[in-house]
């Protein structure tokens, strides 16, 4: 669940070199490797507003906030849902292993209790939104090497396109296309393919602010162009490296927050 | 103004300054839920109302008081009020204490937890275990280190399960007549038959320290892919029984008809002490979540077999967001009178054009081929808003002292509007 906040700090962060610079004669890996390079963030604050759109166009709304740090090999992160009022106080946990994988619990007020969940919980989409997590994680950063290989689409004088092509199975796409700006390493658009080569989904990175130093992309629209249904992440406050206690990944804070 | 008068008064106003002394917003939330139901058998309407307010105030850093109201009905213009919960926390630098009514969620099934020791189910509510009844109570988890938490809880009152109207009646009836069958079968020849100016008489358990619970359970959390926690209770059943000794002893000859030999029996009922030791144990497999929740239980009554309640399970979600559940379920049975219970239970659920759903949980018991099943549709109307549309098929065989006894009212069709706020 880590790569979940990546996500919102891979976003956030890639965009790093100022003004426009021509497209250097560089391999995709290397491409690859920028992006993942510009995640400098070692910690970050985010509050965030999700408004759903399904196919019949009637809309629903979710606030949360987030926390996210790295210590040292071990990444830890904390969600909790501040709204709506009947998934208030719902909140995520993960824990990175050392030796890989994560741990991750989960409380509900309803049930007063930290529950411990499996890696299946990550299966399908992230909390009902047109973004699974293995979409977050390809836009995290941090595991293009180990998930995807890359080749150059296209290249012009601004930006590269490329094409990822998933070498973990547990990504169920065919393939995925992003497109790149040289000026920043900030993906500013992602297509998705389903296993048959159709076109799926598509991600819009929009309305880029530098915050706290760091070029962070306010408003995420992942559209589901078969399903007809749209998922709009809006950052409303971000803080970057802010000192925050390791208390917050516990789940003796999951209960006294619930 | 003296030296001390001037020290006492900056201290005075030292304190109204600090953001931990100036009282809190109030957070103000809660629930409705309204329920109307078409029971099949008789083809009658009930309907049910419950209305929960929440209050919840942060008092400073290190403590908040929550109060959680409840007013429902029964199909009735009366309301009953309760506190379902009402407490206070109060936090140390490693341990979370919290004062007054509350519920203790310990155990990592699903709905019926063995471990789950204090907190009465409220069986009012269509699903079983989907609810639990606050008690009063002072526990205490502290946080040690190596993610060790060590948590203990003291319940000075013992309450029980709580029926709808009526039900815990027909509990009582259904009781009544299998204790005089039982004894009639014992005593062959001899008719035994409720004794009809007293048939039951139900012990009630005095608010006396003898009578209080308590608890200790330890956790340690990541056990290689497990946490893992054991606990030990002191109490009382929350189920009825029968004492068996004191209804055999108030067997009596019918005064009227001396000659004839039948006999009066009056049923004594109780809720027998009980110690019980639990493992609870919860992780995953591969991508699976797994757990073992059971119990050993000891009653300080002779007539009591020493028994095993046992929960054990297993959830998976899948890439199409399919969330699949299963839990096998073996209580066993605390008297010759009564019948293990070994059943299956399913849950499923499956999101439908984003903000809708399709669940169902079912329940069989092997022994008694006792069953529940009820499918749902959750129709969201709106943000945090949504109707409930089901329905309950349910079978129950003997073992009137079951957990699904919730279901004793029978098949029904519900529709149920639920607004959180």
């Amino acid at each position: 669940m880590y790569r979940t906040y990546q996500l919102v700090l891979t976003l956030g962060l890639a965009a790093l070199l100022p003004g426009a610079l021509p497209a250097q004669d560089i391999s995709a890996e290397q491409v690859l490797d920028r992006v993942e390079n510009a995640i400098t963030a070692s910690s970050a604050e985010i509050h965030l507003r999700m408004e759903l759109t399904n196919a019949a166009g009637s809309r629903r709304e979710r606030s949360l906030v987030a926390y996210a740090k790295d210590s040292g090999d071990r990444g830890k992160s904390y969600i909790r849902f501040t709204a709506p009022a009947d998934i208030e106080g719902t909140s995520f946990l993960s824990l990175e292993q050392p030796g890989g994988g994560e741990e991750m619990y989960l409380f509900m007020p309803v049930l007063g209790n930290v529950r411990k969940i499996a890696g299946s919980q990550k299966s399908g989409s992230f909390v009902g939104t047109d973004f699974t997590y293995k979409d977050l994680t390809m836009l995290g950063g941090g595991s293009y090497g180990e998930d995807y290989q890359a080749s150059i689409l296209e290249q012009d004088s601004g930006r590269y396109v490329l094409r990822l092509e998933p070498i973990n199975k547990d990504i169920t796409y065919q393939y995925a296309k992003m497109w790149v700006p040289s000026s920043n390493w900030f993906p500013t658009k992602v297509e998705f393919y389903d296993k048959d080569g159709q076109l799926e989904k598509v991600l819009t990175n929009t309305d880029l602010e530098k915050i706290d130093g760091n070029w962070t992309a306010r408003e995420m629209t992942m559209h589901n162009v078969q399903k007809g249904t749209r998922t709009v992440l809006q950052m409303e406050e971000i803080h970057y490296n802010t000192p925050i206690s390791d208390q917050i990944f516990t789940t003796r804070n999951m209960r006294r927050q619930g | 103004m003296s030296i001390y008068k001037r020290v006492f008064v900056y201290l005075l106003l030292g304190l109204c300054g600090v953001p931990a002394v100036r009282a809190q917003p109030l957070s103000v939330s809660g629930q409705y839920r309204g329920e109307f139901q078409v029971r099949t058998a008789d083809s009658t309407y009930a309907h049910h109302h419950w209305m929960n307010l929440v209050l919840e105030r942060s008092l400073g850093q290190d403590a908040g008081m929550h109060l959680n109201l409840e007013f429902n009905n029964y199909g009735t213009n009366r309301i009953q009020t309760l506190i379902q919960e009402g407490y206070v926390d109060y936090y140390t630098s490693h341990i979370d204490w919290r004062f007054g009514k509350q519920i203790i969620s310990w155990g990592s099934a699903y709905q019926i937890k063995p471990t789950d020791y204090f907190n009465p189910y409220d069986l009012t509510v269509i699903t079983p275990g989907e609810k639990r009844l606050g008690v009063i109570a002072a526990s205490g988890r502290y946080y040690a280190p190596a993610r060790i938490e060590i948590s203990a809880v003291f319940a000075p009152l013992f309450s029980t399960h709580q029926f709808v109207p009526h039900a815990g009646e027909l509990l009582i009836q259904n009781a009544v007549q299998q204790t005089v069958a039982s004894l009639n079968r014992q005593v062959q020849g001899v008719l035994i038959q409720p004794d009809p100016g007293q048939p039951a008489v139900l012990h009630e358990v005095s608010p006396t320290v003898g009578n209080s619970q308590g608890g200790l359970r330890i956790t340690k959390r990541g056990l290689g892919r497990f946490d893992v926690s054991v606990s030990v209770y002191r109490g009382r059943d929350k189920f009825l029984t029968v004492d068996e000794a004191a209804t055999a002893a108030s067997v009596y000859i019918n005064p009227e008809d001396p000659a004839n030999m039948d006999r009066f029996a009056t049923v004594h009922l109780f809720y027998p002490r009980v110690n019980r030791l639990g493992l609870d144990l919860i992780g995953t497999l591969g991508n699976a979540g797994v757990w073992i929740d059971g119990t050993r239980s000891r009653y300080r009554n002779d007539q009591f077999h020493a028994t095993t309640n046992l929960a054990a399970g297993a959830d998976y979600r899948f890439a199409n967001n399919l969330y699949l559940m299963g839990q096998g379920l073996y209580i066993q049975a605390r008297t010759e009178g009564e019948k293990d219970i070994q059943a299956l239970m399913l849950y499923g659920s499956f999101p439908v054009l984003g903000f809708h759903e399709v669940e169902a949980v079912g329940l069989y018991d092997f022994n008694s081929r006792s069953y529940f099943f009820q499918p749902q549709f959750s129709y969201s109307l709106g943000d945090a808003v949504s109707l409930d549309l089901g329905g309950t098929v349910v079978n129950i065989q003997e073992n009137p002292f079951a957990p699904i006894a919730s279901q004793l009212f029978g098949d029904r069709l519900y529709a149920r509007l639920r607004v959180d706020f």
